[in-house]
């Protein structure tokens, strides 16, 4: 069983895309900030990360920049990213195992659907 | 040199005896001429004016034209007589040195005075009084003369001539030096606009200068007295200035003071007035002032304060308009994680994840689904507006190959051009256009033209696309046979959330804001978008963006 790592402040959305993920059969791990999200990474390497780039405590880019995940393959990540910050994020996250998307844009299936594709895309 | 001839005349001729008593009434008469001639020797060397003789070496007649005498005259004339006075004149010590100086040699020849005064000499009938003459002294300074000159007419022919001169050089300078200094001083005070006056307190008597009569307005020929002057006194500022000259009359200070005026034509004008009051014994004689227009001082300090206020203003407004930035930011982040969350509950009803639905409550949450994909795209566009308005937009340039980014464009709205039966014509250029720029955003702009380019075209219609170059520019013409724009519209195209009133913007949905962020992001490549309509006719799009280097 493959694990994913929510990272979203807005318990809303992430209990949404645990629902979601978890029905699709995906263990998930969930993370209020940057920070609950490192503390997550010393117990567990998760297959992919979902990473919402405004958060308080802690933001995604902070995060991306303690963890050394952007050039890491073996973790997927998804940033979700606003209008603002698509710039910023072509320019952090230059990997194939990475992908940003506008938060809003995609529905339940459409966010399984691309989960499911860049999980399997290595094998 | 004739210069002994005078004291040869005055020595008596050796005689006998015999003959002197015969000749003794001549010889009286003789012996008064030699004394008469002696008082005159002594006469003329004391004198300070200068006096000489002339002759001229050949008679000239007087029957020549004037030009012709005057030249004969420098020509031939030479001093044969003078005195020390006149000798001093020209920086000798003695007369003996002027004796056979041509007269070519002591005054200037091109000077056209010079030429006048013999002219006025030929004129006069040889006799002239008063006039000046402009000559050198032996160091080649500048002399000025007041001549007195008799010429000697004899069998029509002038054959001497006779003279007095004064040296008048240094009062000619020095007119000449307060004639310079009252021109400089009147030009200062017309540059200034500033003008003198004077008041004889005691006889009450008012002198201004004419300058000062222009600063009030008044004809230079226009009387002045206190009492008149008092009455052009702006009631505003009178009583301050009153005041201060009062007080200089009783003290003897100066003053300073702005103040109003009325011209005779009603017109108001400021001036700054200075003066004070000149005492003897405690008591006020005379004043002396001046005045001078401070029209466009006072017009800069009211210019200056208005701009000050404006700044103020304009600082003020630019701070609401980023709290109004601010606010619609913020608004639109927190609206849109609610949003999003609806999106994703009503998403999963629909998709499945809560179990099955029948047909009924499908179609109920579809339209609310489809409801808020609309307030989210409404969220969007409104971050969008702020993030471009907050100048936080900066391009990503890089090479864009523009024939594939329509092409692609075309091919993703291809579905909506066939679900409204509408034809598209696009012939990309043979040779691939390639422009340097931001090619996500280009996109979005393109994007956006061509989906309004579709949706307000009717049924059935074409929509053209051309792609070319012109002068280092690349143009992408973007044709509709839709609805088009009104003339009286035009000009709010661009505007942000405008939308142009017509029988198909109720059924189409927007915000307004797509063109308004279509040209900030043209402008940004500071390229630009041109529009043309014709009413039911169509509507041409033009973006123009610079080719760009990488």
């Amino acid at each position: 069983m493959k694990t994913i790592l929510i990272v979203e402040d807005e318990t809303i959305l992430r209990s949404a895309y645990a629902s979601i993920l978890s029905a699709e059969g995906y263990k998930v791990l969930e993370a209020g900030d940057g920070h609950q999200a490192l503390e997550h990474l010393k117990k567990t390497t998760p297959d992919l990360i979902l990473l919402d780039i405004l958060m308080p405590v802690m933001n995604g880019y902070e995060f991306l920049e303690k963890s050394k995940l952007a050039n890491k393959t073996d973790v997927k990540i998804i940033a979700f990213s606003n209008l603002s910050d698509q710039q910023k994020l072509r320019d952090v996250l230059k990997s194939s195992t990475t992908k940003h998307v506008l938060k809003s844009s995609l529905s339940p299936k459409e966010l399984a659907a691309t989960i499911h594709e860049m999980l399997e895309s290595d094998k | 040199m004739a210069k002994k001839k005078s004291a040869n005349n005055r020595k008596l001729p050796q005689q006998d005896l015999q003959g002197l008593f015969e000749q003794a009434p001549a010889l009286i008469a003789r012996y008064k001429a030699a004394e008469s001639e002696d008082r005159y020797q002594t006469f003329i060397k004391n004198s300070k004016e200068g006096i000489w003789r002339i002759e001229l070496a050949e008679p000239i007649p007087t029957s020549l034209d004037i030009s012709q005498q005057v030249d004969l005259m420098f020509e031939r004339a030479s001093l044969e007589e003078a005195n020390d006075a006149m000798a001093r004149m020209y920086g000798f010590e003695s007369a003996e040195s002027l004796i056979g100086v041509r007269l070519a040699e002591l005054m200037v020849r091109d000077d056209p005075a010079n030429t006048a005064y013999l002219r006025a000499f030929i004129k006069s009938g040889y006799n002239l009084s008063n006039v000046v003459s402009h000559e050198q002294d032996r160091n080649g300074n500048d002399k000025y003369f007041r001549n007195s000159l008799v010429g000697i007419i004899e069998s029509g022919k002038l054959v001497r001539g006779w003279g007095t001169q004064q040296d008048v050089t240094k009062q000619l300078q020095a007119e000449e030096k307060l004639k310079a200094s009252e021109q400089r001083l009147a030009l200062a005070l017309k540059a200034s606009n500033m003008g003198t006056w004077e008041w004889d307190v005691k006889n009450n008597k008012l002198i201004w200068s004419p300058e000062l009569k222009q600063i009030f307005g008044l004809q230079p020929s226009d009387k002045i007295t206190y009492q008149k002057y008092i009455k052009m006194l702006h009631p505003g500022t009178a009583q301050k200035l009153e005041t201060k000259i009062a007080h200089s009359l009783k003290t003897g200070e100066s003053y300073k003071v702005e103040h109003k005026i009325i011209w005779p034509d009603g017109s108001v004008h400021w001036i700054l007035g200075q003066g004070q009051a000149i005492l003897k014994n405690g008591e006020a004689i005379r004043m002396i002032g001046t005045s001078m227009n401070i029209d466009e001082a006072k017009r800069n300090e009211k210019l200056k304060a208005t701009n000050q206020a404006l700044k103020i203003q304009r600082k003020e407004l630019l701070s609401l308009n980023k709290s109004k930035d601010e606010f619609i930011s913020l608004a639109s982040h927190q609206l849109r994680t609610p949003a999003t969350g609806v999106k994703q509950y009503i998403g999963m009803l629909l998709e499945g994840y809560g179990g099955e639905l029948d047909k009924e409550q499908m179609h109920l949450l579809k339209v609310a689904y489809e409801s808020n994909e609309r307030q989210l795209e409404i969220i969007d566009d409104l971050l969008k507006v702020a993030h471009i308005d907050a100048g936080k937009v900066n391009l990503t340039k890089h090479e864009t190959n523009l024939n594939t980014l329509l092409k692609n464009i075309l091919e993703e709205q291809a579905d909506t051009f066939k679900n409204r039966n509408q034809s598209v014509k696009f012939k990309p250029p043979e040779k691939p256009l390639v422009a340097v720029i931001d090619g996500q955003r280009i996109r979005m702009v393109l994007e956006n033209i061509i989906d309004n380019a579709s949706k307000y075209t009717p049924k059935g219609k074409r929509i053209s696309v051309h792609l070319q170059e012109k002068n280092g520019f690349v143009e992408i013409h973007i044709a509709d046979q839709g609805v088009g724009i009104p003339e009286e519209e035009m000009s709010q195209l661009f505007q942000k959330f405008t939308r142009i009133d017509n029988h198909l913007s109720t059924v189409v949905g927007g915000t307004g804001i797509g063109l308004y962020w279509a040209k900030k992001i043209v402008d940004l490549h500071e390229g630009k978008i041109e529009v043309s309509s014709r009413l039911d006719k169509g509507s041409t799009f033009t973006v123009i963006l610079p080719k760009g280097t990488v």
